[in-house]
């Protein structure tokens, strides 16, 4: 490497950000969620319940799904579907897992999920994209992620800041998912 | 001094009291009711496993930098001068390379390098799955829903996708995969202590419900993140969601006046407030927020024993 180059890449150091967020989540555009997703799907929770495990030291929390639409990979026919995730609320007992996203029953999302056989959500909090219904619109919209991180990475793995992917059209999002899948 | 007198008095130290102490804003967790959360006894013990570190630090300067981070809560100061704050935060060695977490008594601090999940990595389907691999750190926090008390805190730092460095010692690492350990930690400790990030993400749901702007100390809400428009003093903090640049992520090692205001306001200074050594699981591993003798209970144990005595010598 030339003095150059080194120098190059010292100041570059310096000035590229890096991440120091509490649920210190790299955060991820669009284009890798959708990559790093097995499955991205429009869903309906149907119920979200938080336990304590086996071991009697941990509240994960049982979230079942009901699919609606089906954007990237497969679901079962009858379109159910478990996510278990740790962290949750037990009785009065609350486990705060900083980063992870949040459910109720009868809220609806879109939902970028990795693994088969255990899904979770991609990038935690970030792989949630709230779906409400604006009266105005009189349409459904894609809510902003829960996370709160501001950084992204670039091209070349940089990290850069960046504003959270903003609130859009579920058409918008759905044909821009699409367009990334190659469907 | 006349009525006169007194005014212009408490004037001038009013007004030297503002100059000294910048305004500043922080802001607090909350349990999903809404309540603050903070230690009932702020003797934090965290139990560091350190039987075998990752690179590129060894195992007594990644101990000696929580060590350094949480020194620096401990020592919260408004004036640069003073302690402000009960937060004893103390870490302790474990020459252990792992174990698992959750709500035990014992506050832990654990890399996790073979592979990033909980240990045992789960086999089970009705199991949480691994992290996700984009989580450089994760803490879990036990509080109670109603109270906000948070009895138990633990720390888990992604040794498998990411390395941890000293920016201080090696300003120049261009990799975007290390980080700085005692920036990261001393931010994760502001989280253990109740504390949450300056800036905040409108727009967002929970449980399918608009989330409220939350709002700083003040009554304020909290502004929207934007490493590019937030003001300096929100982007020092050490609670900041992010940082700009390494040089930046150094600077979390150090608290801005809203990191101590918080750490000092949520936790204020007592003078008898000692902390007890470690001697039960009930009080989330470590030390207990004693009910401290002071001058009249010593007093008063005193008359007991005396009384006592002088009923044996009766007797």
């Amino acid at each position: 490497m030339t003095r150059l180059q080194s120098a190059v890449l010292g100041l570059a150091a310096l000035l590229l950000p890096s991440l120091a967020a509490g649920s210190l989540i790299q955060a991820m555009d669009l284009a890798e969620l959708t990559a790093q997703a097995d499955r991205i799907v429009v869903a309906q929770v149907i119920s979200a319940k938080g336990e304590w495990d086996s071991s009697g030291r941990n509240i994960h929390t049982r979230v079942e799904l009901k699919v609606e639409e089906s954007w990237k990979g497969s679901v079962s026919s009858d379109g159910r579907m478990v996510i278990v995730q740790p962290g949750g609320t037990a009785g009065d007992m609350e486990m705060h897992v900083h980063g992870m996203p949040s459910f109720a029953a009868g809220e609806k999302a879109v939902l970028f999920l990795a693994g088969q056989a255990a899904p979770r959500v991609v990038g935690m909090s970030q792989g949630k994209r709230p779906v409400i219904w604006d009266g105005t619109a009189n349409r459904w919209v894609a809510g902003i992620a829960e996370h709160s991180a501001v950084v992204r990475r670039g091209p070349q793995g940089q990290l850069k800041p960046a504003l959270p992917e903003p609130a859009m059209g579920l058409d918008e999002l759905r044909q821009r998912v699409r367009t990334l899948v190659g469907q | 001094m006349n009525k006169r007198t007194n005014l212009i008095v408490a004037t001038v130290v009013a007004g030297v009291a503002t100059l000294s102490v910048p305004a500043a804003a922080y802001v607090r967790t909350t349990t999903s009711t809404g309540v603050p959360t903070a230690w009932k006894a702020p003797c934090i013990t965290m139990e560091f496993s350190l039987g075998a570190p990752p690179p590129k630090l060894d195992g007594a300067a990644y101990l000696a930098a929580a060590q350094q981070a949480g020194e620096t809560w401990t020592q919260a100061s408004l004036d640069g001068v003073n302690r402000c704050s009960n937060v004893r935060f103390s870490v302790d060695s474990v020459d252990d390379t792992g174990g698992q977490v959750g709500k035990d008594g014992h506050n832990r601090m654990i890399f996790r390098q073979a592979s990033w999940c909980r240990d045992p990595p789960p086999t089970d389907p009705n199991e949480p799955p691994c992290y996700a691999p984009q989580a450089l750190a994760i803490t879990s926090v036990f509080q109670w829903r109603t109270t906000g008390e948070i009895l138990d805190a633990d720390m888990e730092i992604n040794a498998h996708d990411f390395t941890w460095g000293d920016f201080a010692a090696d300003p120049i690492v261009f990799d975007p995969n290390t980080h700085d350990f005692l920036g990261t930690v001393t931010h994760e400790m502001g989280h253990v202590i109740g504390l949450d990030h300056t800036c905040f993400n409108p727009g967002q749901t929970r449980n399918g419900v608009p989330v409220p702007n939350p709002v700083d100390n003040k009554g304020n809400p909290v502004p929207a993140c934007d490493l590019l428009t937030n003001p300096e003093t929100i982007k020092q903090a050490t609670m900041y969601v992010s940082v700009a640049d390494n040089q930046a992520e150094v600077g979390l090692r150090s608290l801005s006046p809203d990191d101590a205001q918080g750490a000092c306001e949520i936790y204020p200074i007592k003078n008898n407030f000692v902390c007890l050594p470690p001697s039960s699981t009930e009080t989330g591993g470590g030390c207990s927020y004693p009910a401290t003798p002071g001058p009249v209970s010593i007093a008063f144990v005193l008359a007991l024993l005396g009384l006592a005595v002088a009923i044996r010598r009766r007797r």
